[in-house]
């Protein structure tokens, strides 16, 4: 695979507005989580979850939407679009003005590329208002704005709109593998000269169907949850955004613009297994991280990223894949970020490939938050909450893996 | 690589979709998409010629526009009946919008890349430019492509009332398609020679009523205007269906909207 060049970087989440929050956060297991905040959903249920604050619109966001406002109409700023705007993707679009600005591009700027926008989502892609069907099945006839918003809510739709781009754009929609997925999509597009710049990562809000849908299936914990440790009891959920500015090399020489780090690996494989757990030798797991890290021309990343859940099934098939992996060699550290972030399930491939490009750059891996015993199964031990480890290179591998037995995984190199 | 090329096309739209018999365990609790999904591959596998490949050499890519959005409802069926903690976890697992790919990837033991996406204006357009990719770039040998909708009577009601009046009623749906990159010029099928979908800002509640949408195809101008949500994915299977029964010899088919454009241009091999 070409080598693509990273050059922006966006993160929001319960841990923080932006990527230096994320790792200032890591530096001090800063954690927040807990009960479902009432201004979000009213729920009876306990289990604890990652919830970013009430407004998500962040203050770069914001100048974002009214720079756009202004280019679309020439007028004063106003706020006819911000109101359409669902919660994941208002997380977008704070996430994506961080990014963007770090990599130097202004609106004006991609007026004149072509810019590919690709995004991962679960929640954010299903029709989540419970007032509307509540009616419609008293044989009420709902006011039909919550459609009109939904509507206007595909990810890909409203970012491009929001930046007044055309190009590719798409929203993949592979569960807890989507962003992921994404950044591997938007790659694909500037290798085959389908775009000169992609923005691409993943994205979702905290959900009340999502939550209790979790509870159903039994995988949520009803405290912080503890990824890879012994006593782990399941996941808790998250919501967030992730994103990612990708530009092939050219362009950032062209510009002038030295990159954060490069993707030099992609791969995507299924389990073809469980609709809902994964292989438990995670077979399409390692067939994934081989295939990414032979396009990477790699044997061995200095750090994994694991998808690390905190439930019994990912836990230990992920780590059994590991084990496959690193089998007579040296281990890296392997650390999940999800108890720093929750499960923010289609933006986890987003905000978990920011996270390992970011801890490449600064050397520094910190273990798992949460993980406080390593379940002594495993067939290889994550790094526990207070540790750091100093990386010894700057190849770092994310993985994820999702319900319908997808598996994903992308080697970063820092620069 | 000389060529992606369709192999053949299934079908599984409203009355005309029968279920496989031989599928009926394996479906048992899947919902209406999938089982409309999993009818249209099974009929585009049973069209298609043989190919001893492995399982990593097929890839699976599903576009949809609102996925299993009636099962979304279901499941907050369950959750206002039976309150927290009591909702269906059946429901649940199945109204993520990649179920219908997780069954595809069980039932024909595929281990390649599968991949779901949504977009509202062309998503099964969106799903064979991303197969196409992974043929062109030889990662995969053979790639099913499938576009699925299913109804939904709270969709339905919203979409009356953008129009202001009674529309043709959304149909359950489901094509797939074969799609094998051969190494090769010998082999029968459909070459496709490009696709370009081209979309634009608009009025997002046209991507439910589709007013404006229209279509051409091998005949020329035709102009035929759209009248649901998944008549372009069955309008674009028609046209491409032809050259494969020998009715024609190239196409290029259009669909064009006011909130874009696609192209596919095809011929036979």
């Amino acid at each position: 695979m070409e080598k693509i060049a990273i050059t922006g970087l966006g993160c929001i989440s319960a841990a923080g507005l932006t990527v230096d929050d994320h790792w200032q956060a890591l530096e001090k297991s800063r954690v927040n989580c807990g009960a479902v905040p009432a201004w979000l959903f009213s729920t009876a249920q306990s289990c604890p979850v990652f919830a970013a604050p009430e407004n998500i619109l962040t203050s770069s966001g914001a100048l974002l939407l009214a720079q756009a406002g202004q280019r679309r109409s020439g007028q004063p700023p106003g706020d006819q679009v911000t109101p359409l705007l669902s919660r994941t993707a208002r997380l977008v679009v704070s996430a994506a003005s961080e990014a963007l600005a770090g990599a130097r591009l202004s609106l004006e700027d991609l007026a004149g590329m072509r810019v590919g926008v690709a995004l991962g989502t679960t929640v954010g892609c299903t029709f989540n208002d419970e007032e509307y069907y509540h009616l419609f099945r008293q044989n009420g006839r709902p006011d039909l704005q919550p459609v009109r918003q939904y509507l206007h809510g595909n990810l890909a739709w409203c970012l491009q709109a929001v930046l007044g781009t055309s190009g590719p754009a798409s929203v993949l929609t592979n569960a807890c593998a989507s962003g992921t997925d994404a950044i591997g999509l938007a790659a694909q597009w500037l290798a085959s000269g389908m775009c000169d710049v992609a923005v691409a990562g993943g994205a979702d809000e905290l959900s009340r169907i999502a939550y209790n849908g979790f509870l159903s299936l039994q995988l949520a914990d009803t405290v912080p949850c503890r990824p890879f440790d012994a006593s782990r009891q399941g996941l808790n959920l998250g919501e967030g955004a992730g994103i990612l500015v990708l530009e092939r090399e050219d362009s950032c020489r062209r510009r002038g613009q030295s990159p954060l780090g490069r993707l030099l690996g992609y791969g995507i494989f299924s389990d073809a297994y469980h609709p809902t757990a994964p292989h438990p030798q995670g077979r399409g797991l390692v067939d994934a991280v081989r295939f990414a890290m032979i396009q990477a021309g790699h044997d061995t990343p200095a750090m994994v990223n694991a998808h690390g859940t905190g439930t019994k099934a990912n836990d230990q098939a992920e780590t059994q894949a590991l084990g496959t992996l690193f089998a007579g060699k040296d281990v890296p550290p392997i650390v999940s970020t999800k108890g720093l972030t929750g499960h923010t399930l289609g933006a986890a491939g987003g905000i978990e490939a920011v996270l390992t490009l970011t801890a490449l750059r600064n050397g520094m891996v910190h273990g798992t938050i949460g993980c406080r015993d390593v379940d002594p199964s495993f067939a290889v031990a994550p790094l526990e909450h207070g540790r750091k480890e100093k990386l010894t290179g700057r190849v770092g591998l994310s993985q994820s893996l999702a319900f319908g037995g997808g598996n994903s995984a992308i080697i970063l190199e820092a620069c | 690589m000389t060529g992606i090329t369709v192999s053949s096309i299934g079908w599984a739209i409203d009355r005309d979709c029968i279920l496989p018999g031989h599928l009926n365990r394996s479906l048992r609790r899947a919902d209406d998409l999938t089982k409309r999904g999993v009818a249209a591959a099974d009929l585009a596998f049973s069209a298609a010629q043989e190919r001893d490949l492995g399982a990593h050499e097929t890839g699976i890519f599903v576009g949809t526009a609102f996925g299993p959005l009636e099962t979304n409802f279901r499941f907050l069926d369950s959750l206002f009946d039976d309150g927290e903690g009591q909702a269906s976890p059946t429901l649940f697992s199945h109204s993520v919008h990649n179920a219908m790919a997780g069954y595809l990837a069980r039932i024909y033991t595929v281990h390649g890349p599968v991949s779901t996406q949504t977009s509202y204006a062309w998503p099964f357009l969106n799903a064979l430019q991303q197969a196409w990719g992974y043929l062109e770039s030889g990662a995969i040998k053979r790639a099913l492509v499938v576009g699925a909708e299913m109804t939904s009577p709270p969709l339905e009601y919203a979409r009356e009332g953008f129009l202001q009046k009674d529309g043709q009623p959304l149909c359950s749906g489901a094509v797939a398609w074969i799609i094998d990159g051969w190494p090769t010029a010998s082999h029968k099928g459909v070459m496709l020679r490009e696709l370009v979908i081209s979309e634009k800002t608009a009025d997002p509640v046209l991507f439910l009523t589709r007013e404006g949408e229209a279509f051409t195809g091998a005949a020329g101008q035709v102009g035929k205007p759209s009248s649901h949500l998944f008549d372009y994915a069955v309008f674009f299977s028609t046209e491409i269906q032809k050259i494969l029964r020998g009715e024609a010899v190239t196409c290029r088919v259009k669909a064009t909207a006011p909130f874009g454009t696609a192209v596919l241009d095809a011929c036979r091999r």
